[in-house]
C-alpha cells in the first residue's frame, strides 16, 4: 500500500489550485487555499463544519466560481463556471444526496444532459433508448452492480445502491477526477464499507479521488494524502505514513 | 473478481424484473383515467340505445362540436401539461389565447395587415408573454404560479384596453372574419364528424409525445421537474428549460386561441376570465400529471381532456342546470386525483 502511494506522490499533478479565495456575502469562506492533486491519488478532505470543505468542492465541481485564484487541470489553466465544464474535462461530483432524479429510471439518469443521440438536426435531437439501456447496464456491471433492468425507477433502490448507480455513471463518462462529497453520509455500515472499498478500487483503475468527509475513520485508511481545512484556511497537507488519526483529530478540533 | 462482491446487494436479490411492456403500458398514469373515459362512452352508447330520441350525443351536430371544441381543450392542456411535467403552472393561459386572437384579428382588420404577418405577430406575443413568464420565475425566483397570477390579471386588463370602443369606452368583441382557406385549415370539415381541429389536435399529441418521450429536451423535463437541484449538479441548464416549457406553453395557448376564433368567428374579451386555464390545469391532473413535476404522460393529459370536454357536451346534451358543470367537475378532479395517487402508488410499493 505505502509504496503504491509513494509512487503516486511522485507522478505528475492532475490538478492544481493555487491561492483561492471565496466570499459568501462578507464571510471569507475560503482564504487562499491552493492544493495539489497528483494522478491515481487518494485526497483525504477533512475539517469540521463550516471549514470550507463544501466551498472548496463547490468551485471544483463548477457550482460556484472562486472570487479570486487560478485552477489548473492537467497543466492548463481552466475556468470552471457551470457543472458541464467540470464535467467535459472530466470532473465527476458525487453528493451525499445524490444528484439522482428519483423519478427517472437508472438508464435515463445515467444518461441525464449526455443523452446518446439517434440522430441530431438542429433542434431536433432524438435519444437512442436501445444504445442508452445497454450501455447504462454496462456500466452498472462495471462497478459490480448486476441488475437486470435499466428500467427501474431510482425511488426504488436503496442509499448505497443509488451511489453505485452515480459511481457507475462517474465511472462510465471517463472520469479523471471524482469528488466525493460525504458519500457515506448518511449510509448504513455495511454500505458505508462497499463505498470504500470501492473508492479503494479507482487508484487501480487510474482515477484521482477526493474525499470529502468529517468523519476521520472513514477516509484514513483509504488516503493517500490529506488536506485538514479549518475556518477557511488549509491547515495540513500531510502524507498519511507522516501523520496519524489522533494527530490530525487534535488539528481538527 | 474482488470488486464485484462489493455490489452484491442487487445481485442477489430477485427484486430488478425486467417488466413486459405490456406490464410498463399498464402501470401509466393514464390507465386510470382512460378506463373512465371508456366506462363514459360506454354509458353514452346505453343511453343512446335506451332514450335513441332524447340522448342526442352520437348526432352529427353534437360531434361536430365535440370534435371543433375538445381539441381547443387538449392542446390548451399539452402546453400546461408539459409545463407541469417540469415543475411549472402558467395561470396566464386565457389570456395569451384572447389577446393573441385579438392582436391577430386586429392587425387583419384594422391595420390592414397581410394575413401572414398578423397570424405570426399573434404568435410573437404569446412567445414574448411566455418569455417574460419564464424569465420571471427563473431567474428572479418568484414562484410561477405568483408571476404567472400577476401576468393573467395583467393580459386581463391589456385586453379590455385593446377592445374599448374608443367611442363608447365600453369592451365590445371583435371579429376574425379570415379568409377562406385559412378558416378551412384551422377549422374546415375533413369528413364526417372530422374537422381540421382534430388533425391539429393530433399533430400536436405526437409531437408533444415525440418531445417529451424521445427528445433530449424531454429528458431536461422530467429531470427538472423530478428533482431540480439533482438535475442541476448533472449539469442540467433547468432554467432554460423551464423557460422553453413557458414559451410551448403560451404558443399552445395562442394556437388554440385562433382555432378558436376562426371557429367561432368572434373574440370576446371575457373570454379572459373564463377560467381556461384552470380547466387545462385541471385537465392535466386528471390525465395523471404529478402536481408538483415529474410524472406525466401525453396520452393521460390526452384523455383528462377527452373526459373534461365529453362531461361538459353531456351535461348540455341532458340538458342540465349550468351550475352542475362546475360541480362534476370538481368531483371529477377530486376523484380521479384520488385513484391516481392511491391506486398508482399502491401498484408500485407492491413491486418493490
Amino acid at each position: 500500500m505505502s509504496s503504491i502511494s509513494k509512487n503516486n506522490n511522485n507522478s505528475s499533478v492532475i490538478m492544481e489550485g493555487k491561492n483561492l479565495n471565496k466570499w459568501y456575502k462578507g464571510i471569507h469562506a475560503l482564504k487562499n487555499v491552493s492544493f495539489e492533486l497528483g494522478e491515481k491519488e487518494v485526497v483525504g478532505l477533512v475539517g469540521d463544519n463550516g471549514a470550507g470543505k463544501s466551498t472548496l468542492i463547490k468551485i471544483l465541481s463548477g457550482a460556484h466560481r472562486q472570487d479570486e485564484g487560478q485552477i489548473f487541470f492537467q497543466g492548463n489553466e481552466v475556468s470552471l463556471s457551470s457543472p458541464r465544464d467540470s464535467m467535459n474535462l472530466g470532473i465527476e461530483t458525487i453528493y451525499q444526496y445524490t444528484a439522482l432524479v428519483p423519478q427517472m429510471s437508472i438508464a435515463r439518469n445515467i444518461f441525464i444532459g449526455r443523452e446518446p443521440v439517434l440522430f441530431r438536426l438542429g433542434p431536433i435531437a432524438y435519444i437512442d433508448y436501445k444504445k442508452m439501456g445497454i450501455e447504462a447496464l454496462e456500466a452498472l456491471r462495471n462497478v459490480g452492480f448486476e441488475l437486470r433492468s435499466p428500467d427501474t425507477p431510482i425511488d426504488e433502490l436503496s442509499g448505497g445502491e443509488r451511489q453505485g448507480v452515480t459511481i457507475a455513471r462517474a465511472m462510465y463518462f471517463k472520469t479523471k477526477v471524482m469528488i466525493l462529497d460525504e458519500p457515506t453520509n448518511h449510509l448504513s455500515i455495511k454500505e458505508t464499507n462497499k463505498v470504500l472499498g470501492w473508492v479503494e478500487d479507482l487508484k487501480h483503475q487510474g482515477i484521482t479521488a477526493i474525499f470529502i468527509t468529517h468523519n476521520l475513520h472513514h477516509v484514513y485508511p483509504i488516503a493517500d494524502k490529506l488536506i485538514v481545512l479549518s475556518r477557511g484556511e488549509k491547515i495540513a497537507d500531510i502524507k498519511k505514513e507522516d501523520t496519524s488519526i489522533e494527530e490530525l483529530t487534535n488539528l481538527i478540533v | 473478481m474482488e470488486k464485484n462482491k462489493k455490489f452484491e446487494i442487487s445481485s442477489s436479490s430477485n427484486r430488478y424484473i425486467q417488466s413486459s411492456k405490456l406490464e410498463l403500458i399498464l402501470r401509466g398514469s393514464y390507465v386510470n383515467i382512460g378506463f373512465l373515459l371508456l366506462a363514459l362512452l360506454l354509458i353514452t352508447l346505453f343511453a343512446t340505445w335506451l332514450y335513441p330520441n332524447s340522448f342526442n350525443f352520437y348526432t352529427p351536430g353534437n360531434l361536430a362540436v365535440i370534435f371543433q371544441h375538445i381539441p381547443v381543450i387538449i392542446i390548451m392542456s399539452i402546453g400546461a401539461g408539459i409545463l407541469m411535467i417540469c415543475g411549472e403552472f402558467d395561470l396566464s393561459i386565457a389570456g395569451v389565447y384572447t389577446l393573441c386572437s385579438f392582436i391577430t384579428a386586429s392587425a387583419l382588420n384594422e391595420w390592414g395587415w397581410h394575413l401572414s404577418s398578423s397570424v405570426v405577430i399573434g404568435f410573437i406575443v404569446a412567445l414574448v408573454i411566455g418569455l417574460i413568464n419564464g424569465l420571471v420565475t427563473t431567474r428572479l425566483k418568484i414562484p410561477s404560479f405568483i408571476a404567472s397570477l400577476g401576468m393573467m390579471f395583467f393580459l386581463q386588463g391589456v385586453v379590455r384596453w385593446f377592445s374599448e370602443n374608443p367611442e363608447t369606452g365600453v369592451p365590445g368583441s371583435i371579429s376574425l372574419s379570415p379568409p377562406q382557406w385559412f378558416f378551412n385549415l384551422m377549422s374546415g370539415q375533413l369528413f364526417g364528424p372530422f374537422y381540421a381541429q382534430t388533425l391539429w389536435c393530433i399533430i400536436f399529441a405526437i409531437v408533444a409525445f415525440l418531445l417529451l418521450n424521445l427528445h433530449t429536451f424531454g429528458n431536461h423535463v422530467f429531470a427538472t421537474g423530478g428533482d431540480k437541484e439533482a438535475a442541476e449538479k448533472d449539469g442540467i441548464n433547468t432554467s432554460k428549460t423551464k423557460i422553453i416549457a413557458f414559451m410551448l406553453c403560451s404558443f399552445c395557448a395562442a394556437f388554440a386561441g385562433l382555432m378558436s376564433s376562426t371557429r367561432v368567428n368572434l373574440i370576446s374579451p371575457a373570454q379572459t376570465l373564463s377560467g381556461l386555464e384552470l380547466e387545462a390545469i385541471a385537465a392535466c391532473v386528471i390525465g395523471g400529471v404529478y402536481l408538483f413535476g415529474g410524472r406525466g404522460t401525453i396520452l393521460g393529459i390526452f384523455f383528462g381532456a377527452c373526459l373534461f370536454g365529453i362531461v361538459d357536451n353531456l351535461l348540455v346534451i341532458i340538458r342540465a342546470p349550468g351550475e352542475y358543470m362546475p360541480v362534476f367537475v370538481g368531483t371529477i378532479l377530486i376523484i380521479t386525483v384520488i385513484l391516481n395517487t392511491n391506486l398508482g402508488f399502491a401498484k408500485n410499493r407492491k413491486e418493490s
